[in-house]
């Protein structure tokens, strides 16, 4: 399948809301005070969400000042495809690793700590792996 | 698989840019379908095929 994606006002749209829903999520944990008050060092998960929406205007306000067309054809799919599933094989294996290292010696790190360190670690090999195999193809 | 993109498109004094344009692919995917790294679906080894005003895929790409 030969097809032609390009980013679009649409798109942004789609992104303004997504800021929106975050912004709005921020300000109402905030308002009534729920969650932990010390989240990765934003004081509140409040902040912390707010912090993400302003993260998410930026990289989107320079994608569309860049102008660029960005083009999906077959071959980045293909490519977007394998990564995927190479990254979720990596989990299946890490998911493995730290079930037996957790009954060695159990881990105590918190569950958002732990949580965001898996999706980065996540988005890391999915880069990795997306950018080895544009090399092959 | 073979192809003759890159020997017909200096043929017709077309780019990598050009072709790829006229496909709705990137550069990058006529480079690595020239270079042999990637095999086409039947829908753009058809587009690419008439792109260069050849009649039949099998002008184009040729299994070996």
């Amino acid at each position: 399948m030969a097809s032609k994606k390009i980013v679009t006002k649409k798109a942004v749209m789609y992104r303004a809301v997504l800021v929106i829903v975050l912004i709005a999520a921020g300000l109402i944990l905030n308002l009534y005070n729920i969650g932990s008050n010390d989240f990765f060092g934003y004081s509140t998960v409040g902040n912390f969400l707010i912090y993400i929406a302003f993260i998410m205007i930026l990289v989107t306000a320079i994608n569309y000042f860049k102008k660029k067309d960005k083009i999906i054809d077959e071959r980045i799919e293909m490519i977007r495809y394998k990564a995927m599933t190479f990254t979720f094989m990596v989990s299946m294996f890490a998911a493995f690793a730290i079930m037996i290292l957790d009954g060695i010696n159990p881990i105590t790190m918190r569950y958002s700590t732990f949580v965001s360190y898996a999706v980065c670690a996540s988005l890391i090999f999915y880069v990795i792996a997306y950018k080895v195999i544009e090399r092959k193809y | 698989m073979r192809t003759k993109i890159r020997e017909f498109r200096k043929e017709q004094k077309i780019t990598q840019e050009e072709l790829a344009a006229m496909v709705d692919v990137t550069r990058q995917t006529i480079n690595s379908l020239e270079q042999g790294k990637y095999n086409p679906s039947l829908e753009l080894a058809y587009k690419i095929t008439k792109a260069l005003n050849k009649e039949r895929i099998e002008d184009v790409f040729i299994m070996e």
